[in-house]
């Protein structure tokens, strides 16, 4: 049965969500509420409410959830229960944090952090965390000092809960590397531990001045300065840090992952501040190639630049301006000479109108320029593994139509194939061609909502037809359908649209594509109608759901009129009362056994074909008979004249023998 | 073949009427009493015969008017000879003699018979066919009521549109 909201609702059938207790400020970016362990009777447990256009992290969510890790609010267990608005709320479950933040308004303490307070309490535990997470294939991309947690001063801190939201998706961009703050908050990827390394870098860096670096700048200057100066210098500029904190803070701030110390080095400082990894900074250009509003001064600024303003970039490369600029102020010629390739193939191939071609010609100059960039399609950055949460965020607004035409072409395609030695471009193509392929179905079960319910294994169903309902498993699909369809006081149309399809397909073990792509098929409504009815009716007996009256109704309505299509009239009243029979039952299997008998309804038709028969010889009699007139007066005369001339015989023989007697 | 049909019944029509015409000759040269009796007594179905086209009844698709007049006059021939065999042995010995062929007609008892009988056959041979018509039609219309019945009843089974105008 559907949740309603009067019911509360045991998450995992342990944890109560306690709205009375709001946790302000403790959540990393969500709303957080106290929670209870209802078996154990402990109440050290938060719960943490998930936004539904940013699910949480499943994946990681399921493996921490199954095996926790000491110094990280890992997660406990998620599922919905009742939010604050009286509306179902996925919540995900987690410890509560020991203490205050370490910093930001709720923390407990402000100022500058001593060395030895950073290196004991906030780099070595979080080092030994991140080296837990990185056994396990997950990263946190949640550090920040206000995700940092410790109940007194002379303990270390522990790490905040970060999977109840995409990967760093509440991440400020001074925290993020600048490839992943460039991205959409959701497009930026699971990421690797380096970048843990980095916000930790930065998180060690505020801690250290007590204050936070680049205030008052926007992201897109944040992200700007740490591509033309280098995110060290950009963030630290001219603090006065400890050598030892410097030097530490430098090399976890490189901007090449590779390059930065990783986390079971980080657990020995000492260790870590000798691991120099020497990463000449990229060749300042002698005089600025200005871009739309951009101005670039080296390779990652060009890229940034390119990424940033598609259109007035691919202009530029086109004439020639950035060759020019590569060979002359960069003294790059090979570079040059690659990007002038591309440039020649993509006028060669394409005529020069087509703006898709533009794009991918952006996308793969951005590559070759800078090979840590993420795939960029007219103005918007993710990493390919961020596709999904950057769907979610982007559902129904225009990001989501540039997001679904990078997908029809291929874009992570071919970003990938520009960087081989950074990442698996096979298996990005395959990626690409495969998200490509689930846009291209038609239908309900197909486009951009079945690819981002397919990409998003925790993504609520947008669908109006579920009333604000939230359905994240396809178990509550059909409950919620059902009390939206009684909400609803005349519904028109079809309890299943495209969000529905989409959610169903995706969620569903199912061959529900090829049913939901008969429904784009269907000629009338009749027909779609009756794939909806197969497609619920397999979920109710799945799901062994009893009655389900609001959708019978809805149903039933829909489908009166394919009674229509019986020929027999005392079946098709028959049929008609069985109907309404079934759908106050709020039994569709009983309205599916009704609609669809193929072998009544062959029945039906050969009976009416027999009957159409029938009529035919009927009229064509009848029209034999009206035509017979002149033959039946012909044969009354004739059978008169025979009869009149028999008498005539009979009374002329007698005659001759009376009077041949006589 | 219509064509030589139709030539083939005129040859024989011709050859009937020599062969009448020949009768007739010999009859009235050999007796010219009898002759003029049986003119008299047989005037009605000569003037059907003649009057084949104005016959009550018309003609039917099949026939022509002749053939219409000649049929009433031989039903009417019959049935004059039927009323005339009594006066057999009367017409015999009037069959030169002219008195008695005159007594004969004078008598009018002969003539009113004959006339009588003629005029019964030609009332039969009207009658008769509009009776026969009746009962046909009776019955094709008892039919069509049943057909016209069960094209109602599988119309309004299988929901047929009404096609019948």
């Amino acid at each position: 049965m559907a949740q309603t909201p009067q019911e509360p609702r045991l998450i995992a059938g342990q944890y109560a969500v306690d709205l009375a207790r709001p946790m302000q400020g403790w959540g990393a970016g969500l709303h957080c509420f106290a929670a209870r362990d209802v078996k154990s009777g402990r109440e050290d447990a938060m719960a943490l409410m998930v936004r539904r256009d940013a699910p949480p992290r499943a994946q990681a969510v399921t493996s921490l959830a199954a095996m926790p890790i000491d110094g990280i609010l890992t997660p406990l267990a998620q599922g919905p229960a009742l939010g604050p608005g009286g509306t179902q709320e996925w919540f995900v479950i987690a410890p509560a944090p020991p203490g205050r933040p370490v910093f930001g308004p709720h923390a407990g303490q402000a100022g500058p952090w001593h060395e030895q307070d950073l290196l004991a309490f906030v780099l070595r535990p979080v080092a030994h965390a991140l080296e837990r997470l990185q056994a396990r294939h997950v990263t946190h991309r949640g550090i920040r000092p206000d995700n940092l947690f410790r109940a007194r001063a002379d303990e270390p801190v522990t790490l905040g809960c970060a999977w109840a939201a995409p990967s760093a998706f509440f991440q400020p961009a001074i925290f993020e590397p600048p490839y992943s703050a460039m991205c959409l908050p959701g497009g930026r990827g699971e990421g690797s531990i380096g970048d843990d390394v980095y916000a930790l870098g930065v998180t060690l860096l505020v801690l250290a001045t007590g204050r936070m670096p680049m205030a008052g700048l926007d992201d897109a200057e944040v992200v700007r300065r740490k591509l033309e100066l280098g995110s060290f210098a950009a963030l630290a500029g001219d603090e006065r840090l400890s050598p030892a904190i410097g030097d530490l803070i430098r090399g976890m701030l490189a901007e090449d992952p590779d390059h930065r110390p990783p986390p079971v080095l980080l657990a020995d400082p000492a260790a870590a501040r000798a691991r120099r990894v020497a990463a000449r900074p990229p060749p300042r250009a002698q005089r600025p190639l200005e871009i739309g509003r951009a101005s670039a001064v080296n390779l990652r600024t060009l890229a940034f630049a390119i990424a940033a303003q598609p259109e007035e970039g691919v202009r530029q490369l086109r004439s020639g301006a950035v060759d020019r600029w590569l060979r002359r102020s960069l003294g790059d010629s090979t570079l040059g000479g690659q990007l002038d390739e591309l440039v020649r193939a993509r006028v060669a191939d394409m005529p020069a109108e087509d703006s898709t071609a533009d794009a991918v010609l952006a996308v793969r100059a951005v590559a070759m320029l800078d090979s840590l960039a993420p795939v960029s399609w007219r103005g918007l950055s993710l990493f390919p593994d961020g596709l999904g949460p950057a769907l979610a965020g982007a559902a129904g607004t225009e990001g989501e139509r540039i997001l679904a035409e990078m997908v029809a072409a291929e874009g992570t395609a071919a970003w990938a194939a520009m960087r081989p030695e950074r990442c698996d471009p096979i298996l990005l193509r395959v990626d690409a061609h495969q998200n490509r392929q689930m846009l291209r179905q038609r239908g309900p079960g197909g486009g951009v909502a079945r690819l981002r319910y397919g990409l998003n294994p925790l993504l609520a169903c947008r669908s109006p037809l579920l009333q604000g309902a939230l359905v994240v498993r396809l178990g509550d699909l059909l409950p919620a359908l059902e009390a939206g369809a009684g909400a609803v006081a005349a519904p028109e149309g079809l309890p299943m649209d495209g969000e529905v399809g989409a959610f169903l397909a995706a969620r569903s073990d199912l061959p529900a594509g090829r049913e939901l792509q008969r429904m784009a098929e269907a000629t009338d409504p009749v027909q779609a109608a009756m794939v909806v009815l197969r497609l619920l009716v397999v979920l109710q007996q799945r799901q062994k759901l009893a009655t389900l009256p609001n959708l019978a109704a809805w149903l039933g309505a829909r489908l009166e009129t394919q009674l229509e299509q019986w020929h027999n009239r005392s079946m098709r009243a028959r049929l008609t009362e069985a109907l309404a029979i079934q759908v106050k039952a709020g039994s569709l299997p009983g309205l599916l056994d009704l609609l669809d008998d193929e072998v009544a309804q062959r029945h039906d038709s050969d009976g009416a074909a027999e009957a159409a028969r029938l009529v035919a010889r009927i009229d064509s009699e009848l029209a034999e008979l009206a035509a017979g007139g002149p033959v039946r007066a012909a044969s009354a005369r004739n059978v008169g004249h025979e009869l009149v001339l028999g008498v005539g015989m009979t009374a002329l023989t007698l005659s001759l023998i009376g009077t041949l007697v006589m | 073949m219509a064509k030589a049909a139709r030539s083939a019944k005129q040859g024989g029509g011709r050859s009937w009427f020599w062969a009448q015409g020949l009768a007739c000759g010999i009859l009235v040269a050999t007796a010219a009493p009898l002759a003029v009796v049986l003119a008299v007594v047989f005037a009605p179905a000569g003037l059907a015969a003649l009057a084949g086209p104005l016959a009550l009844g018309g003609a039917g698709q099949e026939e022509g008017p002749e053939d219409g007049g000649r049929k009433l006059a031989g039903v009417m021939l019959v049935y004059g000879m039927a009323a005339a065999l009594p006066w057999l042995e009367a017409l015999w010995g009037a069959a030169r003699n002219w008195g008695m062929a005159l007594d004969l007609l004078s008598g009018m008892r002969l003539v009113g018979v004959c006339w009588g009988a003629q005029a019964a056959a030609w009332l039969l041979s009207e009658a008769t066919p509009f009776v026969a018509r009746l009962v046909l039609e009776t019955q094709v219309r008892a039919r069509q009521s049943r057909l016209r019945e069960a094209r109602g009843r599988l119309q309004a089974e299988w929901g047929m549109e009404e096609k019948e105008g």
